[in-house]
């Protein structure tokens, strides 16, 4: 009974310092002190910084894993496949790209470390990184990303020209998107009305994408305008202006309003014209 | 007795028990001590076979970053009962590289799974161990036809000659022909490998397709790869043959291989019937660019300019213009009033590729032309010439009705880096439209620099109504400038 008792207690004994010297292993002591992500917008590629701290006197492997680093417009998240290592160089571009399937060398002192992200939806992500060595987790933190929604705006601008008794005004649009994040359809839809006779006579429908802080042309074709009106002041010019298919063709009594609308999501913004504007009147 | 059965009783129980406790350290330590790489490649070669494809493509790229220590896993997984699992692994296998991973693979060349085949013909031929050969010669009989294209490829990396043959007999296939998602079919791809193993034993075969409308030029090629006597006499032999298509590919094997005796077989060529191997000629005769060279075949190139047909014509434009002809130049101005277009273009580029001033008033002249593209063409010429008569035109193309002509302009106005264009640039953006012409505006600010051109630069790299690109190419600009890199341009703002 007792030599039984004696194995057992050698059994468990041997199992706790094999087990004790597994989980505490060589004493590895690294911290997350710091995650931090630029701004970026939804489409975009964005990195995440990440100081790890290695407290202890020697290097150490050790493996990160993220979550929510990407996630698609269906709500679907990935890991991100690659972090960079900087070399600590001046030169942002001066950076190596590694595997997160294999381990990172922490030299003592602090460590920087940058992952990629991407979402496709703006909105927060909550990145969770986790910092483990031979399935030990050393420390874990949850930076939220916040992916910022688009702005969309709207200009209408016109130009223009006197030719044999006709006044053709080119009209130019544009979409304008002020914020971080790419909209992608926006739904904008054109309407000329007849002021005079209250006659909707023109309306079309496009969709566009504007990407962050950036413009978009709603015209198809370089060097030819959305849309096109001619006051004839006397008989119509008889012009196609291909490839342009916003034309309108009017008298000298007649004022048309065009007016443009874009919707992404619950944005919407309006622009308008009058042509003629009142102060070119003949 | 009675004690010492006991003792040796107690003393065999003891050493059990010691036994039991260095077998548990063993195994203990024994996980301990696993490398962690490895336990983790087994966690991923278990995805390999994930119903989700992207799934377990992930895991095959993770396992390829993992490398060496992946290779036992994958080679393990090559035994799977899963098809998909065996494909991945033996994919994965030829990216890693690891010659232990060869002999595993030859194994499953015969596997039912013809993705199985395919994916470990290749990684042998990755691998490049040319243990591989026979076993890959043997299966270009597979009944499959992308088996066989990979086989071929794996062939081709591996270059050892035993291959050549069996290649060349494999353009006989059937199913030859057959194309697999927009891939080339066997037939190319056996040709790519003869060029890769470089083995003019297939010389015969390469010449019976010259005359081949889809192999020909590949042929042609691949025979220009090969620098002996023999191929230049059966292909100076083909330079006779009746049908066209092999006087033509025949020529494109001398110019490929670039052997100065060929050119005064090029010349005769010059002259015959059919104006497809005539241009071809003059094109190949181009190649040839040594002294020499130039001086047996540039006169009788100059004569190919009143050609009966424009396209040997514009050939031999384009070719003169590659050679930097100054005997060409009164030749070339007299085509830039052809009616037809193309011709028309060939001679403008010619005479910008040659870069001799003289041509630069005829050039400006002609910027009167109706048609975009022969403005746009002289634009560019005139830019490669670089004379600086050329800068009050570009300066006056801003505002040309064609943008393609305006973003010639501005980008010509950069490069002559004179500064008296800053401003037309910064007048020209306050009206221009179009997001790629102000883009070449904008750098071409950057290129000239200084105080009026950079307020300009600012103030579009701040304007939140600007197009995202225009607003970086000013950002970049300002910060050449601020660095030093441009703005070192000839006259003062």
């Amino acid at each position: 009974m007792k030599k039984s008792a004696l194995i057992s207690v050698s059994v468990v004994l041997l199992a706790l310092v094999l087990g004790g010297s597994w989980y505490y292993g060589d004493g590895a002591d690294v911290k997350i002190t710091d995650m931090y992500a630029s701004p970026f917008g939804a489409g975009d590629l964005g990195k995440l910084n990440i100081t790890l701290q290695n407290n202890g006197l020697k290097p150490v492997d050790v493996w990160l894993e993220i979550e929510n680093a990407f996630v698609d417009e269906n709500g679907v998240s990935y890991s991100t496949p690659r972090l960079i290592i900087s070399n600590n160089s001046t030169n942002p571009w001066d950076e190596g790209s590694a595997s997160l399937q294999k381990p990172i060398k922490l030299v003592p002192g602090n460590n920087s470390v940058k992952v990629w992200l991407g979402y496709k939806l703006p909105g927060e992500y909550p990145v969770k990184v986790r910092v483990v060595q031979n399935s030990r987790l050393l420390d874990e933190e949850t930076y939220p990303v916040n992916i910022p929604f688009p702005e969309i705006h709207l200009k209408l601008e016109y130009e223009m020209e006197s030719k044999n008794n006709s006044d053709v005004y080119r009209i130019y649009g544009y979409i304008i998107n002020k914020g971080l994040s790419n909209a992608r359809n926006v739904s904008t839809n054109l309407t000329v009305t007849n002021e005079r006779t209250g006659e909707l006579v023109l309306t079309s429908s496009e969709f566009y994408d504007a990407g962050e802080k950036d413009k978009s042309p709603l015209w198809t074709w370089p060097d030819y305008p959305y849309a096109i009106v001619e006051i004839a002041h006397s008989k119509p010019s008889g012009k196609s202006y291909m490839p342009v298919k916003n034309v309108v063709i009017g008298s000298s009594e007649d004022r048309f309003k065009v007016n443009v609308t874009a919707k992404w999501q619950n944005q919407v913004a309006f622009a308008e014209l009058l042509i003629p504007p009142k102060e070119e009147t003949r | 007795m009675h004690m010492k059965k006991r003792s040796q009783f107690c003393s065999s129980r003891y050493a059990k028990l010691l036994l039991l406790l260095v077998l548990l350290s063993s195994i203990c330590a024994g996980c301990l001590g696993q490398d962690p790489l490895k336990t983790r490649a087994e966690k991923l070669v278990g995805s390999l076979g994930d119903k989700d494809k992207e799934v377990a493509s992930a895991s095959t790229n993770a396992l390829i970053d993992i490398g060496e220590p992946a290779v036992s896993s994958l080679i393990e997984a090559l035994k799977d009962e899963n098809p998909q699992v065996r494909s991945y692994a033996a994919l994965a296998l030829g990216e890693i590289r690891d010659k232990k991973a060869v002999e595993p693979l030859m194994e499953i060349l015969d596997d039912p799974s013809p993705e199985v085949r395919r994916n470990a013909a290749y990684s042998l031929g990755e691998i490049g161990d040319i243990k591989a050969v026979e076993p890959l010669i043997e299966l270009l009989k597979d009944e499959d036809v992308e088996v066989v294209r990979f086989t071929v490829i794996a062939l081709g990396l591996l270059k050892d000659p035993r291959a050549t043959e069996p290649i060349c007999e494999v353009m006989d296939r059937d199913d030859a022909r057959t194309q697999h998602e927009g891939n080339p079919d066997i037939r190319h791809q056996a040709i790519y490998a003869l060029e890769e193993i470089g083995d003019p034993a297939c010389t015969d075969t390469l010449l019976d397709l010259l005359g081949d409308k889809e192999l020909g030029c590949s042929a042609a090629n691949t025979l220009g790869s090969f620098k002996s006597e023999d191929v230049f006499e059966k292909v100076a032999k083909k330079l006779r043959n009746s049908n066209p298509t092999v006087r033509t590919n025949a020529i494109t094997v001398f110019e490929s291989n670039r052997d100065p005796a060929a050119v005064p077989l090029l010349i005769k060529m010059l002259n015959d019937e059919v104006p497809e191997v005539r241009k071809e000629a003059i094109r190949s005769l181009s190649s040839f660019e040594e002294p020499e060279q130039v001086a047996m075949s540039e006169q009788l190139m100059i004569n190919a300019l009143g050609d009966s047909k424009s396209e040997v014509q514009e050939e031999a434009a384009r070719s003169l213009g590659r050679l930097g002809s100054r005997e060409a130049i009164p030749s070339l101005e007299g085509l830039l009033q052809s009616k037809n277009k193309n011709l028309q273009s060939a001679a403008i580029t010619a005479l910008g590729d040659i870069g001799d001033p003289e041509a630069v008033d005829v050039l400006i002249a002609t910027l009167a032309d109706k048609d975009w593209l022969v403005r746009e063409n002289i634009v560019n010429s005139l830019v490669e010439i670089g004379d600086s008569r050329a800068i009050e035109p570009l300066i006056s193309l801003l505002e040309d009705e064609s943008y393609r002509v305006r973003k010639s302009a501005a980008e010509g106005l950069g490069k002559f880096g004179d500064r008296k264009a800053v401003e037309p640039l910064l007048k020209a953006l306050e009206t221009e439209r179009e997001q790629e012409v102000r883009v070449s505006e904008v750098r071409a600010l950057g290129i000239l620099g200084g105080q009026q051109a950079m307020e300009g630069l600012n103030r579009i790299s701040t304007d939140p109504d600007e197009y995202g690109f225009v607003r970086t190419a000013a950002e970049e600009s300002l910060e050449k400038l601020k660095r030093g890199e441009t703005g070192n341009t000839s006259s003062p703002s």
